[in-house]
């Protein structure tokens, strides 16, 4: 089989790499600025699809199709993002005779609209966060008048939504206009619909995902939970499986609903089941089906040993799964950090530029899925998602021990990253006793915090042996030639020059 | 040659005239500093305890990346900064608070016009980046003079945006550098070069797309 990845970044190398272990054959796509990037060199096959933008690339439905009847390619894997949860791009895939890595294009479409994903988990029994559950999209002065109903603090949240692109919390009644107009604007930018619906907020609640995996035989399992509260922006920062909030009990309860929601769409290949896990620690509520590949899934490889990718690879090829629920074991603890390409001691502004040096971790229980290399160059046109770094420990405790060593052997340089962030996480009180939800890093974490005498010392010293360093090439710089006014100023000053 | 660092208000006195030895408040340490790669990443080794460091030089500032930390270190040179003083002088400066891209995106909202009174934290634009919109602050009270920024365009790193005239006397210019660690990305990417000799690659700080 060939298959041509229809993504970029660590995802697409990600997914090479299934390939490489399959025998399949790989065809890379990519745009201008990613023409020496990783997946493009670890490729069999690479073919340009456009200028930078995704508009003009990665989300052009003809130019991959084209790369894919050029190639020969026989299957296309989305990756996530793009055009993952596309379902006219499944449909495209299929009618020109090629298969789709991932569900079908029906389940896709069930699932990608929120508004009738929830009343499809109502019919099916699966619990809903409550909200507005109209018929048809609402316009703003009906969602404004149905929110009192709803209760604040609310979201307003993209029915074409994902990843807290087009969502906003609404704490008070005079802020709804101006949060529907942004979430509106926002989910018009990135999925070109901007139908919104209102959901209340759950306070206090964990962001809990199931894991599933269905073949096209009517089998359909779970693989666990992933824990995933840590928060900012509604973009997940760290992941952890097992979730230290799910016990074995309540992990046969959410992955039964979730392989109940997965049926109920007639679900094929991995997907994952979105809850939220009241702060009561016993009620959840769907939330959302993420129909393709995430971000986070090798926490779950991690801690099950099932190679997911692979495990989609089998499906698409119409192949059963090889495993019931009763084979699937939890061992150990696994913990994903993401590095993304943003300064935590700047509002996590997006950081762009050359990766100047780059060392990343190793050693026992590490994997590291990254996009980068020396020379790479972070560019804005794409998520800030540059790395990710995974340890697998024996218990929670191990995982983290052996997450804050490899982040501490984890050294990028020339652009700024989400590294001390995670750092700073895994030395915190509240994430060792796992006693935060999905607000807590937004309502009660800061970067800014005062630090211990020593490493004002190594600062102190490092700062100062630098600026002694530099300050003649300043001064030479400053007086290039001649006695000049800088020379003599100097020397009023007693300098030696 | 005595240095005064300070690190988050704790002074050090630092001497260093000896290669190889420095003396720390009294305190003398054996001490290694080699550059890894570029100009941005050190090992260095103080006493043989064995730190790698990130450090990236902006407007006279060290921020030092260390276990997790960013420590800003202000060195204290007086003769050679007001050398620098001079040179800035020289060469002209443009006064008033300039609120420049924090980074290369697309301007989706300017709230501002000409002639509107702001306060320190007001939202003056929205720049989407990497998908995600980012509203750019004003860093401090006074009266917008220009708007450079229009909703719709593309701007690129350093390029202005909004040009305030600060409302407290002596907040002017120097104002928007002080706040370097603010979410306005005004860091005198332009005159950083009058005191930034750190070589080719220049500082971290500073990217240019």
């Amino acid at each position: 089989m060939k298959v041509l990845i229809a993504n970029r970044g660590e995802i697409a190398v990600r997914i090479i790499r299934a390939c490489r272990e399959l025998g399949h054959a790989s065809v890379a796509v990519y745009s201008d600025v990613d023409r020496t990037a990783l997946h493009v060199r670890h490729a069999d096959q690479a073919y340009r699809i456009g200028p930078p933008p995704a508009s003009e690339s990665y989300l052009r439905v003809d130019r991959i199709l084209e790369a894919a009847r050029a190639s020969g390619a026989d299957a296309i894997h989305p990756g996530y993002g793009f055009l993952a949860e596309n379902a006219a791009f499944a449909r495209e895939v299929a009618d020109a005779g090629l298969i789709f890595v991932g569900p079908p294009p029906d389940a896709i479409r069930d699932m990608g609209d929120k508004i009738r994903a929830r009343r499809t988990m109502i019919a099916a029994g699966v619990p809903v966060v409550p909200g507005t559950d109209s018929e048809s999209s609402m316009n703003d002065s009906e969602l404004v008048a149905s929110a009192a109903s709803v209760g604040y603090p609310l979201l307003v949240k993209a029915s074409a939504g994902g990843g807290g692109k087009g969502m906003r919390r609404v704490d008070a009644a005079d802020e709804l206009p101006g949060a529907i107009a942004a979430a509106r604007r926002e989910a018009m930018n990135a999925f070109s619909d901007d139908t919104v619906y209102l959901e209340r907020l759950i306070q206090g609640a964990r962001h809990i995902e199931i894991q599933v995996l269905a073949d096209a035989h009517g089998n359909v399992i779970h693989l666990g939970e992933r824990e995933c509260s840590l928060q900012r922006r509604h973009q997940k920062v760290l992941e952890e499986c097992p979730s230290p909030a799910v016990s074995p009990e309540l992990r046969a309860a959410m992955g039964a609903a979730a392989v109940e929601a997965a049926r109920a769409v007639g679900y094929v290949s991995a997907g994952t089941v979105e809850f939220l896990l009241d702060a009561n620690g016993e009620d959840f509520y769907f939330l959302e089906m993420n129909t393709r590949l995430q971000v986070e899934h090798p926490v779950t490889e991690l801690v099950t040993g099932v190679d997911l990718v692979k495990q989609m690879l089998r499906i698409a090829g119409g192949r059963k799964l090889r495993m019931t629920q009763d084979d699937i074991e939890w061992n150990g603890h696994a913990i994903e950090c993401r590095i993304n390409a943003e300064d935590p001691f700047n509002d996590f502004m997006p950081s762009t530029g050359r990766v100047t040096s780059l060392l990343e971790p190793s050693g026992p229980g590490v994997r590291v899925d990254s996009a980068l290399y020396e020379g790479y160059e972070v560019s804005l046109y794409y998520d800030p998602l540059v790395a990710k770094l995974c340890v697998l420990g024996e218990s929670r405790p191990d995982a983290i021990l052996r997450m804050r060593r490899a982040l501490d052997e984890y050294r990028i340089a020339g652009i700024k990253t989400t590294i001390p962030l995670h750092q700073r996480l895994m030395n915190l009180t509240q994430f060792i006793s796992a006693a935060y939800d999905t607000s807590y890093l937004e309502t009660h974490f800061s970067m800014d915090s005062s630090t211990d005498d020593d490493l004002h010392r190594i600062a102190a010293i490092a700062a100062s042996l630098l600026a002694h360093q530099h300050r003649g090439d300043v001064i030479n710089r400053l007086a290039p030639s001649g006695p000049s006014e800088w020379k003599r100023f100097g020397q009023r000053q007693g300098m030696r020059i | 040659m005595k240095y005064t660092a300070t690190v988050e208000e704790r002074d050090f006195e630092v001497d260093i005239d000896r290669s190889g030895e420095v003396v720390v408040d009294g305190v003398t340490h054996t001490v290694d500093l080699r550059p890894i790669a570029g100009t941005s990443l050190f090992s260095l080794i103080i006493d043989n305890e064995s730190h790698e460091l990130l450090v990236e030089r902006r407007e006279g500032m060290y921020y030092v990346y260390l276990a997790g930390h960013r420590l800003p270190v202000d060195v204290g040179d007086a003769r050679l900064k007001a050398l620098i003083a001079m040179s800035r002088k020289k060469a002209g400066e443009a006064s008033g608070a300039t609120v420049a891209a924090p980074m290369p995106g697309m301007v989706v909202k300017v709230f501002v016009e000409v002639g509107a009174v702001v306060s320190a934290g007001d939202g003056l634009v929205i720049l989407e980046a990497m998908k995600m919109e980012n509203e750019i602050r004003s860093p401090t009270d006074g009266v917008v003079r220009l708007v450079a920024a229009a909703a719709g365009s593309t701007v690129n790193l350093g390029d202005v945006l909004v040009v305030i005239d600060a409302a407290a006397p002596g907040a002017e210019g120097e104002s928007v550098e002080d706040g370097g660690g603010s979410a306005v990305g005004a860091d005198g990417a332009d005159d950083a070069g009058a005191e930034t000799a750190a070589g080719p690659d220049g500082p971290a700080g500073e990217r240019r797309p």
